[in-house]
């Protein structure tokens, strides 16, 4: 590490050349001093000379590198400089553009966690590259770690390689389960679980080739491990058993992304199974919910599709005594089978469950393909019973309280303790 | 109108916007100020080049990507001259940087244009002789104090014009034999010998098939001064031409020989070597410390095998220092003091005796026979190749013909022509340059 700080302290002696000073600092004030004119206000100024910041900036860079073309002074580390600003301009034209195709979270996640680091980082071996051999600064040894001399390269090649494992397996992955589900006719919910553990399967291979190339020894790596299932067994029991229960819940297949489970009360989907908590979304209120993946291995679990995707719903109601129930019973099913959302087939069946006091009560139930839809589709199914009923002259009563009230009678009263329906 | 426009640019400066965006502007003033402030305060007062940092640039004759391991051959080489000038100067910083010699003129082009040059390289003379044609480095004319010290040879090698140099020489590698003493007792002495041991052993014996690696193998069979001829494009004799086709059949029969290997390079014989998959070598004074590190006490090093024709005629690899052209006067000075120190007898006399694998330029410095063995191959060796350097500037010079030349080789060593046809065609080839 001495020697990496010691070849960087170095570089800086490179600003005791003038023209090297003068190399930085041109692009530097020509950002400056093109950001500031740009930003000033400029309605007084004649509507042809307003330009945009980022062509003053381009138009002072250009003047700057001219004038050291003119006076033959050095000017290759200034180009690189501008060609980097350029680039850096050029990527935010591409974004825009992308984001006219592609939804802009999409975007947003590839230029912030692919686009921005790759070019910082090009950036930086490009301007390193003009003071140091990349070679040479390759083999900066950094130490050794478990008996493997580490070198600042392989260092930080790995920390990119797993940076875009990390990054890049999401897409590996997805491609992967895409073809195992072409090949193997899987569900869409199945090739999603796919998709998780070959991200999974991606990353912890390609973290052990990649210590096996830098020359970590399997026994270095049973050791490291070793020490970490003490550590993982008193210190982080809980991160470690969330872990492996979301990889144990992956692989049974008993909750996977796109699932929609029974919480509260309320049916919530899977949208992700993550490393320590899935997260689920609750379609009542809109809320994301992320629940430890012990809580799924350890407690009940209701899914409605576990097998299927399809819900049987219920729609209750009260019908008034003095209508034939076989009249109601055809209706209902009748309206359930007009209704948009209503399955065919499982067909929907009526049922007269119950006398009660103002009504007899029936139950219809039908079946839906999307557990999600239960309240709109229930919802649609009522109205559609309303009007229904309206139209053929059924009557929903509501519940009725019938009072008799008894004239005021003497101690003596013979009828004094009877009911009214009493014999006198 | 102009009178409204600026009323109008004060009203929007004195408003509260205005106030913030000039505040902004005032800021990014000073971050500039602070910086270039960083910039010049960074460097350190001038003791007119006694302190500061040195960026030196060393040149590998490998073509092999760098390792961990070649870098620190070719600095630790310098280790005992950065110390002894560290004593002298202790304010003054080292940086090296090493660099296949191969890439030199591409990576030094680049970084010239951009004012980032080295202050000092250390480059072989023919490869600084091409540098400064480039106009990559400065020349330098060299005091008579110490024109007085550094052979006559070595200074030919690098002169330009007048009394102006592409480079100071400071150190020489001469080419000799590297074998390992477990599977050979003792090296050939001759060609003919290295020829029966091959056959009567269980010895190997590896080649290169690079021109200037089996230059040596032409003062053996006689064959030097033809060659040279040759290539200078003057009229051979019947003789002369005939040495050529003997040297171009001894090269095509020791093809034929099962424990004789040709190989594409000298960094591969220098690995097969070091890896014990062979037991002889042609190879640098250069390659001998890392050589060491892998065989130990049983590298051996001698003079290569001389032959019918006389001895061999290896090529020097002459090392000399060159001057970025981006230095500013006081790097400038501070490269003069460093070199001045590396080519003073005593620092000359250090750097060879420490590691044992070098030879000095300063004739003063230069070690008596008998020191060491290795020592002893290595001036043998110098001895011996005169004019092998003007073979490789030839070849450093014009890349082509160095690549038309190996094609010829490798036809004859692999029976795809003559002998007598490889000649014809070396005849037939002529330099940019002669």
């Amino acid at each position: 590490m001495n020697q990496l700080l010691n070849h960087a302290a170095g570089w800086l002696s490179h600003l005791e050349r003038g023209p090297v000073l003068l190399q930085l600092l041109l692009p530097l004030v020509a950002l400056l001093v093109g950001h500031s004119l740009g930003y000033l206000p400029t309605t007084w100024l004649p509507r042809r000379l307003r330009l945009s910041p980022w062509i003053l900036e381009a138009g002072l860079m250009a003047l700057g590198l001219a004038m050291l073309a003119l006076t033959r002074q050095p000017l290759q580390l200034a180009l690189t400089l501008t060609n980097l600003y350029a680039l850096w301009l050029g990527l935010g034209l591409v974004r825009q553009q992308l984001e006219r195709t592609v939804a802009a979270s999409v975007v947003h996640r590839l230029d912030t966690r692919l686009i921005r680091p790759a070019f910082l980082v090009l950036a930086l071996l490009a301007v390193v590259s003009w003071v140091a051999n990349l070679q040479v600064l390759a083999t900066i040894p950094l130490g050794r770690w478990f008996g493997v001399p580490v070198h600042l390269g392989g260092f930080l090649s790995s920390c990119l390689v797993i940076y875009l494992l990390l990054m890049g397996s999401g897409l590996l992955a997805t491609v992967l389960a895409w073809i195992l589900q072409r090949a193997f006719a899987l569900k869409d919910d199945n090739r999603r679980a796919v998709t998780l553990i070959l991200r999974y399967a991606v990353v912890v291979v390609g973290i052990v080739l990649l210590l096996d190339q830098i020359g970590f020894n399997a026994t270095a790596l049973v050791a490291i491990a070793g020490g970490l299932s003490v550590g993982l067994g008193f210190g982080i029991k809980e991160v470690f058993s969330n872990f492996i229960s979301g990889l144990w819940l992956l692989f049974e297949g008993s909750v996977r992304p796109g699932d929609v489970l029974f919480l509260d009360g309320d049916p919530c989907e899977v949208r992700s199974l993550g490393l320590r908590a899935a997260v689920l979304w609750r379609d009542r209120d809109n809320a994301e919910l992320v629940i430890p993946n012990q809580t799924f291995f350890t407690n009940t679990t209701i899914t409605y599709t576990g097998s299927d995707r399809l819900r049987r719903s219920e729609v209750q109601l009260g019908v008034a005594y003095r209508h034939d129930p076989t009249e109601v019973i055809n209706l209902l099913v009748a309206i359930a089978l007009a209704t948009e959302g209503v399955l065919q087939d499982p067909p929907p069946r009526a049922y007269l469950i119950n006398y009660d006091a103002a009504a007899m009560t029936y139950s219809l139930r039908f079946w839906i393909s999307n557990p999600m839809n239960n309240i709109s589709i229930c919802s649609t199914v009522r109205r559609a019973i309303w009007t229904g009923f309206e139209k053929q002259g059924i009557e929903l009563p509501y519940p009725q309280l019938v009072i008799h009230s008894a004239r005021a009678r003497g101690p003596n009263d013979p009828n004094v303790g009877r009911t009214p329906t009493e014999p006198g | 109108m102009l009178l409204f426009r600026l009323r109008a640019l004060a009203r929007i400066l004195t408003s509260q916007r205005g106030r913030e965006r000039r505040r902004r502007w005032t800021a990014s003033l000073g971050v500039i100020l602070l910086a270039m402030t960083a910039a010049t305060g960074c460097q350190p007062v001038a003791h007119e080049g006694k302190s500061g940092t040195l960026h030196v640039l060393i040149g590998t004759p490998s073509n092999e990507p760098l390792t961990a391991e070649t870098i620190e051959t070719s600095v630790g080489e310098f280790s005992t001259l950065i110390d002894g000038f560290r004593e002298l100067h202790p304010e003054m910083n080292l940086s090296f940087s090493v660099l296949q010699e191969s890439r030199l003129n591409e990576d030094l082009e680049r970084r010239t244009a951009a004012g980032l040059a080295p202050d000092l390289i250390l480059v072989s003379a023919s490869r600084a002789v091409q540098l400064e044609q480039q106009g990559l480095i400065r020349e330098v004319s060299i005091p008579p104090e110490q024109l007085k010290q550094l052979p006559m040879q070595g200074l030919t090698r690098v002169a330009i014009r007048g009394h102006r140099y592409a480079g100071i020489p400071v150190l020489q590698e001469p080419q000799v034999a590297c074998f390992n003493r477990s599977r050979l007792s003792r090296a050939p002495g001759t060609v003919e010998e290295l020829v029966t041991l091959a056959q009567t052993t269980t010895a190997s014996f590896g080649f290169s098939v690079d021109p200037i690696e089996l230059f040596w193998s032409t003062g053996s069979l006689g064959a030097r001064e033809a060659l040279l001829r040759a290539l200078a494009d003057q009229p051979l004799s019947a003789e002369e031409t005939t040495r050529i086709t003997l040297w171009l059949r001894w090269l095509q029969a020791l093809n034929l020989e099962l424990r004789i290997s040709f190989l594409a390079d000298k960094d591969q014989l220098v690995k097969r070597l070091a890896q014990r998959e062979l037991d002889w070598i042609p190879c640098r004074s250069g390659n001998i410390s890392l050589l060491r590190r892998h065989l130990g006490a049983k590298l051996g090093v001698a003079a290569l095998p001389g032959g019918p024709g006389g001895p061999a005629s290896p090529i020097t690899r002459q090392l000399v220092w060159s001057f970025g052209r981006n230095s500013t006067p006081r790097q400038h000075r501070m490269a003069e003091n460093l070199v001045r120190f590396s080519i003073s007898p005593l620092a000359q006399r250090t750097l060879t005796l420490t590691g044992l694998r070098v030879l000095p330029a300063n004739r003063l410095a230069l070690p008596r026979p008998g020191v060491s063995m290795t020592m002893d191959a290595l001036l043998q060796s110098d001895a011996n190749g005169t004019k092998g350097h003007l073979f490789a500037r030839l070849m450093a010079e014009d890349v082509d013909f160095l690549r038309d030349v190996r094609r010829i080789l490798v036809a004859v060593i692999f029976e795809d022509l003559t002998p007598e046809q490889g000649t014809a065609r070396l005849l037939d080839l002529r330099p940019d340059q002669p």
